[in-house]
């Protein structure tokens, strides 16, 4: 089981991280597991999926070479996220 | 979980194997994204490696704007995958689309990350990554 508690997706849909969970559910990404995670601090929680978006997301270095950076690092962590 | 958008401009599963086990000797990736595979494994594990000779050569292909971009990039995974790793729990949704119970994820998943299996890119087909980030 995980390390800490995973929170209740429909109790954080009624907290401001709600939009985000919204999305994530209707674009089945990311996955929601990362709010319920991160959901315990959501000042902190929101934090750090806008910081994701942006770096991901943003810049000028080919999306497809972070991907495979971001799954080489992943793997490197035996991150299942 | 795999980038959609990155799907979009070519991304195979191929290439993310062949770019994480064999980028050095591959002939899919140019002389620049080799630097910046590089980059990321020596950020992640071999940090005596990353010196000044190191930078002289990622700067033949990445603009300080880009180091920037790159470093930032890594060294924010680094940390994300590394803290979420240790919490030892499993995606909420399975491989099409259904949100399900840690038991259940766990059935499906077993013990090799997500990151470590193949097809989990066709979860992704509906993602948007920019509009995800709105």
């Amino acid at each position: 089981m995980p390390n800490i508690s995973m929170l209740d997706i429909d109790e954080l849909n009624k907290t401001k991280l709600a939009p985000y969970i919204k999305k994530a559910l209707k674009h089945r990404a990311p996955d929601p597991a990362f709010h319920a995670m991160q959901g315990h601090n959501p000042d902190l929680s929101e934090a750090m999926y806008v910081a994701w978006g942006t770096v991901f997301n943003s810049g000028v270095v080919d999306h497809k070479l972070k991907e495979i950076i971001r799954i080489q690092l992943s793997r490197h962590a035996v991150c299942n996220y | 979980m795999r980038s959609a958008s990155a799907k979009q401009q070519g991304l195979t599963e191929e290439d993310i194997d062949e770019g994480i086990n064999n980028y050095e000797a591959s002939d899919r990736f140019t002389d620049a994204e080799k630097a910046a595979l590089r980059y990321s494994e020596y950020m992640a594990s071999d940090l005596d490696k990353i010196d000044e000779a190191f930078y002289d050569d990622l700067k033949k292909y990445y603009s300080s704007e880009e180091i920037v971009e790159l470093g930032t990039y890594i060294g924010v995974n680094i940390g994300f995958h590394t803290f979420f790793g240790t919490l030892d729990f499993y995606p909420m949704f399975s491989p099409d689309g259904r949100l399900v119970s840690q038991e259940e994820s766990k059935e499906i998943y077993g013990t090799t990350p997500i990151s470590h299996t193949e097809g989990a890119m066709e979860r992704a087909l509906d993602l948007a990554p920019d509009s995800a980030a709105e």
